[in-house]
């Protein structure tokens, strides 16, 4: 029945599908199978290789900087290629620090002391205003409204109060949250939603049942109306909890159009426990999260991301978290590791695994998710 | 439905291609395409089943890549034979075989889809885009100025 290859290639029609208009899912079984300069390399093709190249989801990179690192040059380590990349930014200088990555932009912090910011995306840059405060390990935020589609910043300068610039504006304004705020901000369906906790009468006990966890939502819009969710917790009676740990880091992610909290624990600055809730808004409570499936979330103090891990071919189930600077600092006096940017838990499971760089001997810091 | 279920594997199934060939190929090979698997099991199997976006030459190319793929799942040199096959195709005939990557993945036989992918994939790391146009005759559709502006913006991961 088969035809000999030479009478095939005659039989080869023309006018049909060509190369740039291949489907997107073919563009995107290819790209999943090339490194990153390979990738960037297709991109640079033809016109719908490179629409492909932009939409295709690939793993977090993680950005990072040595202790002494050279002049405007900045380290990414790529996850799916498990290889460091060197990037030169200009408009940077050796003593910024990368303090939130969203939607492609970075913004670094140049000056330790005051908050004179840099946004970065490609070649662009935006210089922001001069703030009389540190912003550092802060978390801060980009996103963009059909009101606003040049983008808004948001920075929160403590527990209670945040700022806002809109990009079109050119300046900041500061707002106050009605409650004291404990986790990082998430824009979720045009709202900015963070976690606060009411402690009950029991002020010691860092017990479960003596708090509630609550939603404070904020409307971009109008931004000094800051409205609660007030959630229960909610608990079948096999749920098993973890004791509540005295240092503990809270983190809101948005997964598969859903608001999850990743409560984060340890001892003496070292983190080594996590469990995770899920809000139902509708009845307004949490609900343990006993797998999370296919999903992986990409962690740190200030931002969050949920990757599908089947499109990745990876693990489901796992969280990926770079602990704060004091954390670290415990991972390296308790295991004397000095290049640990992020550790990983598999939810439901008793370890945790601390990842190094590969082949990496300079003390990291100012480590941050990536997503291209 | 129920008489398929206990028939021997040598039950032949009949599909027509866009330019009107008949193929009889064996149900073994034709369930590998998750396409017509499922318009067999809506029940269309008793007639010819009609591929619109296959033509013949593509087709023949497929039902081979399939019955190969079946023979190698054990076989380390049929892999390698598949393979160079493959690469040899992308190599004389790129535009047939842009061809055979849209009529699997229009057929839904992932095995394949992944072969090909990969093949594709190794064919291209390390060429240059200039390389990339000139093997596979792809047209450069960017304007002087986009394509400067890619290069300038791709220059930092080639340090």
């Amino acid at each position: 029945m088969a035809l000999p290859l030479q009478l095939r290639v005659l039989f080869s029609m023309e006018g049909t599908i060509c190369w740039s208009d291949l489907p997107q899912c073919l563009l995107e079984l290819i790209l999943q199978r090339l490194s990153m300069p390979d990738r960037l390399l297709f991109g640079s093709v033809c016109r719908s290789w490179c629409i492909a190249k932009r939409q295709c989801r690939v793993l977090p990179f993680i950005i990072f900087y040595r202790f002494v690192t050279r002049k405007e040059t900045i380290e990414i380590f790529s996850l799916p290629d498990k290889r460091i990349y060197k990037m030169q930014v200009q408009e940077i200088d050796a003593r910024s620090l990368c303090i939130s990555t969203s939607h492609g932009w970075m913004l670094f912090q140049p000056d330790n002391t005051y908050f004179t910011s840099v946004l970065v995306k490609n070649e662009e840059h935006v210089v922001l205003p001069r703030l009389e405060f540190s912003v550092c390990y802060l978390d801060c935020l980009f996103f963009s409204t059909q009101l606003d589609p040049d983008g808004v910043i948001f920075v929160r300068k403590s527990n209670n109060t945040f700022l806002l610039y809109r990009c079109c504006e050119r300046q900041f304004y500061e707002h106050q949250w009605r409650e004291t705020v404990v986790s990082n901000t998430i824009f979720f369906e045009g709202k900015l939603y963070a976690l606060s906790i009411n402690k009950g009468k029991n002020r010691k006990l860092h017990s479960l049942s003596d708090e509630d966890w609550n939603l404070t939502v904020i409307n971009p819009l109008f931004p000094d109306d800051s409205a609660t969710v007030k959630m229960k917790l909610k608990l079948r009676n096999n749920t098993q909890l973890l004791p509540t740990l005295k240092n503990r880091v809270f983190v809101l992610v948005e997964s598969c159009g859903e608001i999850l909290i990743v409560r984060m624990m340890g001892n003496g600055g070292l983190i080594f426990k996590c469990d995770v809730f899920r809000a139902d808004l509708t009845e307004m409570e949490w609900m343990k999260v006993e797998s999370l499936g296919d999903r992986m979330l990409f962690l740190s103090h200030g931002s969050s991301i949920s990757v599908s891990a089947r499109e990745m071919s990876c693990k489901g189930n796992r969280i990926y978290y770079i602990p704060t600077p004091s954390h670290r600092e415990a991972v390296y006096r308790a295991f004397g590791r000095t290049n640990t940017p992020f550790v990983e838990f598999e939810l439901g499971g008793d370890q945790m695994i601390i990842h190094s760089l590969p082949d990496y001997q300079y003390f990291v810091i100012g480590c941050a998710w990536l997503t291209p | 439905m129920a008489s398929t279920s206990n028939s021997t594997s040598s039950k032949i199934i009949t599909l027509r291609s866009s330019d009107g060939e008949v193929f009889e190929v064996e149900e073994s090979v034709a369930l590998e395409s998750n396409l017509i698997r499922r318009m067999m099991e809506d029940d269309c199997a008793n007639n010819i089943i009609p591929l619109p976006n296959v033509t013949a030459p593509i087709f023949y190319l497929v039902i081979e890549h399939c019955k190969k793929h079946a023979e190698m799942k054990d076989n380390k040199e049929k892999k390698k034979e598949l393979r160079s096959q493959g690469e040899e195709l992308l190599k004389s005939d790129p535009h047939t075989y842009s061809n055979l990557m849209e009529a699997v993945n229009y057929l839904d036989i992932k095995s394949l889809m992944d072969l090909t992918a990969q093949w594709l994939a190794d064919f291209l790391k390390g060429k240059s885009p200039r390389l990339i146009r000139e093997l596979l005759k792809i047209k450069n559709d960017f304007t002087p100025e986009e394509e400067a502006e890619i290069l300038e913006r791709n220059r930092w991961a080639f340090d």
